[in-house]
């Protein structure tokens, strides 16, 4: 008897388990599927930093009326202050703003916060905002607020931009020896 | 880059035959300036004879505003401010030596001489070191108090030759335990590729090119010689003499122009400025490089009376009797050298034309001035 009930559980369990997997069943197709399309729509477009700017747009984007609007006559950091409890800052900044494609902090650094901002050799008007006027030194990312892998990258770029001649600096002066070179001291 | 933007920066022609076969013929501009480099004659013992470095001083005609202006290289991690100091004029006096001798270091010209010979001594062979290592062994006397240049740097090859290093390897060893600042070991873009020299000359940073391949490379490299020839040789076609006056670069500028006998673009400047004296050492100079111009002794003696007169930065409103004796004999001078030994006679004949004319008009004023203050 128990054997029969037992089979027949069994026969039940076996077709409700057909019919749920012929409504769920999926074959193989060329679709995207919807549980990762529901991933996507959920990204802030605000915050999405998967894609790159090209550094032509960046250039254009830095003589526009929308950037003379944001900033001004002002470099890009001078309006933006950090956040931290205490009167003075902590020595470094924060390591990113980014982190997997997405800016997941609060008050991102001056170049995260604008997609259109791209630190490229290329990218001058940029680059020049970061090195002091008086002394010719990259300022430091204390005083900028740049996050830790922003202020890599730009430095990468200012020293690409200085061996490709995008960017001048004074160069250190070079004293010769003349008995080198002028036999006739000799 | 594409096809399109090539075609744009550099032709000078393009013929496109629409037959069967298209044929495009694009000739770079860039190719009319042709790298030179002192291979034939050492330049160093008339480079560095007193005459002509007198005289290359003097052309390059310095301007304390210019030579003494602030630059952003010491790395000092912070500004001076300047000192306000009250002196007597004795003290006036010593303080304006100490700025003599410190813009003539500034000034310090590069030196011009020869390409160096590689370097070839074998000093032992040793056979039996075959096949002891796949690599070369570099051996550098990293002893303290030795100049750079007298360092003893060796290799020992792998099929066992113990040689002494040429100049290339010797410059990367000594910038690598002894680093110079300024100097990269890896060759900068801007000298490797001719693109990017020529879009900084393009954009007239003559001063940042030339002191970048001063601190870069030696004076007897042939790189270094190559790089100075085609911005000397951009200046010259551009006639941009004045963005390298008061800097160290203009002597050996010159000295490359009067070297090659194309520095009738130059003169023509300094007529048209009206700068006949400075005009005059530079006849004096191509007479002590080359001595072929025909009135050589009498552009020698007037360069000497030139040389005692003070350095005249800008155009002076009153003349003296002197000035208006030695003006006229430097624009005879001038029209002799014209006549004879120029390259651009019409221009250059036209530029002094002119210049006559306003001079007569300058000493008509300046006579007339002292007759009116009464001091004629």
């Amino acid at each position: 008897m128990s054997l029969v009930t037992s089979v027949r559980m069994l026969f039940k369990r076996v077709t409700l388990s057909d019919i749920r997997t012929i409504r769920n069943i999926r074959f193989y197709s060329d679709q995207p599927s919807e549980s990762a399309d529901d991933q996507q729509n959920s990204i802030d477009p605000l915050k999405d930093r998967t894609k790159s700017v090209p550094v032509e747009t960046s250039i254009r984007y830095l003589q526009s009326k929308a950037y003379k609007q944001t900033y001004g006559d002002n470099p890009v950091w001078f309006l933006y202050r950090r956040n931290h409890r205490g009167g003075v800052a902590p020595k470094h900044t924060r390591r990113s703003c980014v982190r997997n494609g997405v800016i997941s902090t609060g008050n991102p650094c001056p170049i995260c916060r604008d997609e259109y901002l791209v630190l490229e050799p290329r990218n001058t008007k940029l680059l020049e905002q970061f090195i002091s006027e008086y002394t010719g030194h990259i300022l430091d990312a204390f005083k900028t607020g740049l996050c830790q892998k922003k202020h890599k990258e730009l430095l990468l770029a200012i020293e690409k931009a200085w061996d490709q001649g995008y960017l001048t600096y004074d160069v250190p002066f070079r004293e010769y020896d003349y008995s080198l070179y002028n036999k006739n001291i000799n | 880059m594409s096809l399109l933007k090539l075609l744009k920066n550099n032709t000078r022609n393009v013929l496109i035959k629409c037959n069967e076969s298209q044929l495009i013929f694009i000739s770079s501009r860039k190719l009319s300036i042709v790298p030179s480099s002192y291979d034939g004659e050492n330049p160093a013992p008339k480079f560095f004879s007193s005459g002509i470095q007198i005289l290359l001083k003097r052309l390059t005609r310095p301007d304390y505003a210019k030579v003494f202006r602030k630059r952003s290289n010491s790395n000092a991690p912070m500004l001076e401010t300047p000192q306000y100091k009250f002196l007597t004029d004795e003290e006036l006096q010593i303080e304006k030596e100490k700025a003599n001798q410190s813009a003539d270091r500034l000034l310090q010209m590069p030196p011009v001489v020869k390409v160096h010979e590689p370097i070839n001594d074998v000093l032992s062979k040793d056979p039996a070191l075959v096949g002891f290592d796949s690599a070369k062994y570099l051996f550098t006397d990293i002893s303290f108090g030795v100049a750079n240049e007298h360092r003893l740097i060796v290799e020992r090859d792998p099929d066992g030759i113990l040689r002494s290093c040429d100049h290339d390897v010797r410059k990367r060893l000594n910038q690598i335990y002894f680093p110079m600042l300024g100097r990269k070991i890896r060759e900068p873009l801007i000298f490797a590729d001719d693109e990017k020299l020529h879009s900084l000359l393009d954009r007239q940073k003559y001063e940042y090119v030339l002191d970048r391949a001063c601190v870069q490379y030696e004076p007897d490299e042939p790189k270094f010689q190559k790089v100075t020839s085609i911005t000397y040789q951009h200046i010259d076609t551009n006639m941009q003499y004045d963005l390298l006056r008061s800097t160290r670069h203009f002597g050996p500028l010159a000295f490359y122009l009067t070297w090659h006998k194309c520095m009738d673009s130059l003169m023509f400047e300094l007529v048209q400025t009206g700068a006949i004296r400075e005009a005059v050492l530079l006849m004096s100079l191509r007479h002590a490089v080359h001595g072929d111009l025909k009135n050589g002794a009498d552009s020698d003696a007037l360069g000497k009376q030139v040389l005692t007169t003070p350095v005249q930065l800008s155009k002076s409103e009153y003349l003296t009797e002197e000035d208006i004796q030695l003006d006229n004999k430097c624009i005879e001078c001038l029209d002799a050298y014209i006549v004879n030994n120029s390259t651009m006679k019409s221009q250059q004949g036209l530029a002094l034309q002119g210049f006559r004319e306003y001079y007569q008009q300058m000493v008509e004023l300046s006579r007339g001035l002292k007759k009116a203050h009464g001091t004629a």
